[in-house]
């Protein structure tokens, strides 16, 4: 069962995926299922022995392409949906207990190039209108599986955060002569520094003026792109090296691999023109505001959509930046 | 978990300058599902 239906108070759509309820939770290590199969072993998702990356469609969608049209009608007030869309699992490597932190920058750079493909490709079909890349790491986080892994939904509509940033970028290129909200945010962080977390030669982590977590994490391309497949080669070399940093920063922030979602906000492929007001960058909000103690989404942050936050950015964004290593 | 039942295609993904190869091989599960094997020629770790 794959459904959306309409939330007309927020206008803005709720997936139903009933069958994820079963899906696989925490197994033990021998039996993880995105490890490769072993001669003799049980049969995972991937029927190989080793493998590099791979990417498949997951057991349990979200979305799915050939999602019926729902049983339930709704009314012309809460309308229903076919969830109809796609949902990809990508495997970042065969080792069971490596994490991106631990990764070599070279294969991090094969996974930007898998990335961008699948940005590609998915976003290429009708059904897709935006293509959202990203990772949940660490059980504070909800994980089920611990392999090291990430996830592409495909979704049939322009999700409501990224849409309320675009919608933002646009008002501000209308009153600003053209200018990309995200190009003068990042110029101001320059200027200001004391919240930037490590310079590339294309791409800076920051800790934002107005974050929303600690330690919450921007990465943002300096050119000025609206996705992933715009980056040349120089580009994505410097963001791997970029996003390593940033990732060892992280395991030695708590002296453990810090549990974080990872998103990519870039254009969506509905057919529309995002120039100027997409800009590529990634966002990391890892849930920690100490070493044993989380930043919870409680009253405010879910009932009124209002954050409150314990801590500067200017004085997270100090004790980070001590643990990375690099300019 | 299903397996894999046949080879659907395999090419090189256009990397344009990018200097390294990546092969791509789309394979299908026997429920339907596409599985996508990514093979980097530069794989060092």
């Amino acid at each position: 069962l794959n459904q959306l239906r309409w939330d007309p108070t927020l206008r803005e759509w709720v997936a139903y995926a009933t069958h994820r309820q079963d899906r696989t939770f925490l197994p033990p290590a021998e039996y993880c299922p995105l490890c490769p199969t072993k001669p003799g072993g049980f049969p995972t998702e991937v029927p190989r022995e080793h493998y590099d990356i791979v990417v498949f469609e997951n057991r349990f969608p979200s979305f799915a392409p050939d999602a019926p049209v729902p049983d339930e009608e709704g009314s012309d007030l809460t309308p229903t949906a076919p969830g109809r869309g796609i949902c990809e699992v990508v495997l970042y490597s065969d080792d069971h207990d490596a994490t991106l932190a631990t990764m070599s920058e070279r294969r991090i750079g094969n996974l930007i190039e898998v990335w961008a493909d699948r940005y590609t490709e998915l976003g290429a079909s009708k059904e897709v209108d935006y293509v959202f890349i990203f990772e949940n790491k660490g059980e504070a986080i909800g994980v089920t599986l611990h392999h090291p892994h990430g996830q592409i939904y495909g979704y049939p509509f322009v999700p409501p955060r990224p849409a309320k940033e675009l919608e933002a970028a646009r008002q501000y290129r209308v009153q600003n002569e053209g200018r990309c909200l995200h190009c003068d945010l990042l110029t101001q962080e320059h200027e200001d520094a004391r919240r930037i977390l490590t310079k590339g030669e294309h791409f800076t982590a920051f800790i934002p003026f107005y974050a929303h977590f600690p330690y919450e994490a921007h990465v943002y391309s300096r050119r000025c792109v609206s996705s992933i497949a715009e980056l040349d080669s120089a580009e994505r070399r410097d963001l791997a090296t970029v996003l390593k940093r940033l990732l060892v920063g992280y395991d030695s922030l708590f002296g453990f691999s810090l549990p974080y979602m990872m998103v990519m906000h870039q254009a969506p492929t509905d057919g529309g023109a995002y120039e100027g007001v997409a800009h590529f960058h990634i966002e990391f909000y890892p849930p920690n505001r100490t070493a044993d103690k989380l930043k919870y989404l409680a009253g405010s942050e879910t009932g009124a959509g209002a954050f409150i936050m314990d801590v500067l950015p200017e004085v997270s964004a100090e004790t980070l930046r001590g643990k990375i290593e690099g300019p | 978990m299903a397996a894999c039942s046949r080879v659907m295609v395999s090419y090189p993904v256009d990397r344009e300058d990018r200097g390294t190869g990546l092969e791509k091989e789309i394979e299908q599960k026997d429920d339907g599902r596409y599985i996508i094997f990514y093979t980097f020629e530069d794989e060092e770790d």
